[in-house]
């Protein structure tokens, strides 16, 4: 069994997180799936700390998160919320942002190379943030995260709504990211994203952690009612628009 | 025509108005008869005072009539952002701060006697223009937080300080609070003159006269809007984050989980 990044003791937030026990291995992609409304935002914040749990413990790392340095924690474990915006500046800009902000360099080199990574043409560097499409935007959400060379990456629906160009994008970073970085978590609402590059999933409804599976026992032996359900809405989706 | 009976005689501007709102059924009649009534009653309870304040022998008896507008700029400005906790005591410490600023610099620089009949007129324009300014300030702030929680939580998520997210929060609320007050500075006198200035002259002064004292009131007003918006913007990171740089929970509450 690899070492344990997040340990989750007991973890409540309110009535939207309760109770969640469990671990999340080193290494490995963890897949958050559920209704909307499960959780799943609420809980990728308490990972970072953008949230303090109303009850119960988190450790990263074997130490408690209130132990951590808040700042710290989110420059090795880097969150890449749901909604994508575009602050004020350049594409360039965007990309360095978290760089800048922390008065540290951000040279072309650094965010050239990535635009490409992300599918977009190097000339976008240049472009007015607010000009780019969603699913533009998108990437350039996750690519600000990247240049800051994180450890851990938790994505929040990232491709929710998106187009293919986008959640292929986002596939092949997330690639990249596993051979490279120590742990990769993501909310997905696209089992097709889940199938391909996680692990494990996580199931959560209502707050609660109602299955915690291998992948493929996730896709072939489902344990809870929200995952049926779940696996069906998803099997019918593909029966009218699939192959 | 002189003295009291002025007030009663301009009542027939009133009487201009509840016969409008009557012959376009517009139902202002109790608006009309308490905003007369008030005017009246307000402004002259305040003349009285004013009178029996100025024979005050020392200045420094002023900081109490000082106290009270400070008090009542503060409830007021308050009513802008009423859900903030201790709201009150941070806008009457930021307003208090502009009026010292203001007082320094006019007694100071020796611009104005230390009378009462000079602190008091001009604390009242500086104060009440920095109320408007602070609530502005924080009704652009709200504003700002409602709009831009997304980007709030992109910053802190990048594992930036809660100071740089709020930075980003506030310096538009900031530039708000004092554009009114530059903008005035572009287009006093062109369409009208200022009601200081008219009642100067009403009152017999020179037009250059009373201009010198315009001038002096407009630029101690873009000051001291500029001194209170400052100071609120110090003082009020603790209602959007934690010592943790994270979103205070009132503020927080994403749309989807």
């Amino acid at each position: 069994m690899p070492e344990a990044l997040w340990e989750l003791r007991d973890v409540t937030y309110g009535t939207r997180i309760q109770g969640i026990t469990g671990a999340i291995a080193r290494g490995r992609a963890v897949a958050l799936v559920g209704p909307s409304g499960a959780g799943k935002s609420t809980l990728l914040q308490l990972l970072v700390r953008l949230l303090e749990p109303t009850f119960g413990e988190i450790c990263y790392k074997g130490r408690p998160l209130t132990a951590w340095d808040p700042l710290a924690l989110r420059r090795e474990a880097v969150l890449v919320p749901q909604r994508a915006v575009a602050f004020p500046g350049t594409v360039a800009d965007n990309l360095c942002l978290g760089r800048l902000g922390r008065r540290e360099p951000c040279p072309r080199e650094a965010w050239e190379g990535l635009l490409e990574t992300l599918g977009l043409p190097r000339s976008y560097g240049e472009r007015e943030a607010r000009q780019l499409s969603g699913g533009e935007l998108a990437r350039v959400a996750l690519g600000r995260a990247l240049l800051l060379q994180p450890q851990v990456l938790l994505l929040d629906e990232v491709t929710a709504g998106l187009d293919t160009a986008t959640v292929q994008a986002v596939g092949r970073v997330m690639e990249a990211f596993l051979e490279a970085g120590e742990g990769l978590l993501f909310a997905a609402h696209d089992l097709h994203l889940v199938a391909e590059w996680a692990h494990e999933v996580w199931v959560l409804d209502e707050g609660r952690l109602v299955e915690q599976n291998e992948v493929q026992a996730f896709f072939s032996q489902p344990s809870s009612a929200t995952s049926k359900s779940l696996l069906e809405a998803w099997g019918g989706r593909l029966g009218r628009h699939g192959p | 025509m002189t003295g009291f009976w002025i007030p009663f005689l301009g009542l027939s501007f009133m009487v201009l108005v509840w016969v409008i709102s009557r012959g376009f059924q517009l139902g202002l009649d109790r608006e009309l008869l308490i905003g007369t009534a008030r005017a009246m009653i307000q402004l002259f309870l305040m003349g009285f005072l004013l009178t029996w304040i100025f024979r005050w022998s020392s200045p420094y008896w002023l900081v109490f009539p000082l106290l009270g507008m400070l008090a009542v700029a503060a409830a007021n400005a308050q009513q802008k952002a009423p859900r903030l906790p201790r709201i009150f005591w941070r806008i009457f410490a930021a307003l208090a701060l502009s009026e010292g600023v203001a007082m320094l610099l006019l007694l100071g620089l020796r611009i104005v006697a230390p009378e009462a009949k000079t602190i008091i007129p001009l604390s009242g324009m500086v104060i009440g223009n920095a109320m408007v300014a602070a609530g502005l300030f924080y009704n652009r702030l709200l504003q700002a937080q409602r709009e831009r929680e997304d980007h709030v939580l992109t910053l802190l998520a990048l594992g930036l300080p809660s100071a740089y997210a709020y930075r980003f929060l506030a310096l538009d609320a900031l530039k708000g609070a004092m554009i009114p007050t530059l903008d005035a500075l572009k287009t006093v006198g062109l369409v009208q003159l200022p009601g200081m200035m008219t009642g100067m002259i009403l009152a017999g002064a020179s037009p250059l006269e009373a201009v010198t004292y315009q001038i002096l009131i407009m630029y101690a007003i873009a000051g001291t809007a500029a001194v209170t918006s400052m100071a609120l913007y110090w003082f009020s990171p603790g209602y959007f984050f934690t010592p943790q740089h994270q979103r205070k929970e009132e503020s927080a509450s994403p749309k989807s989980t």
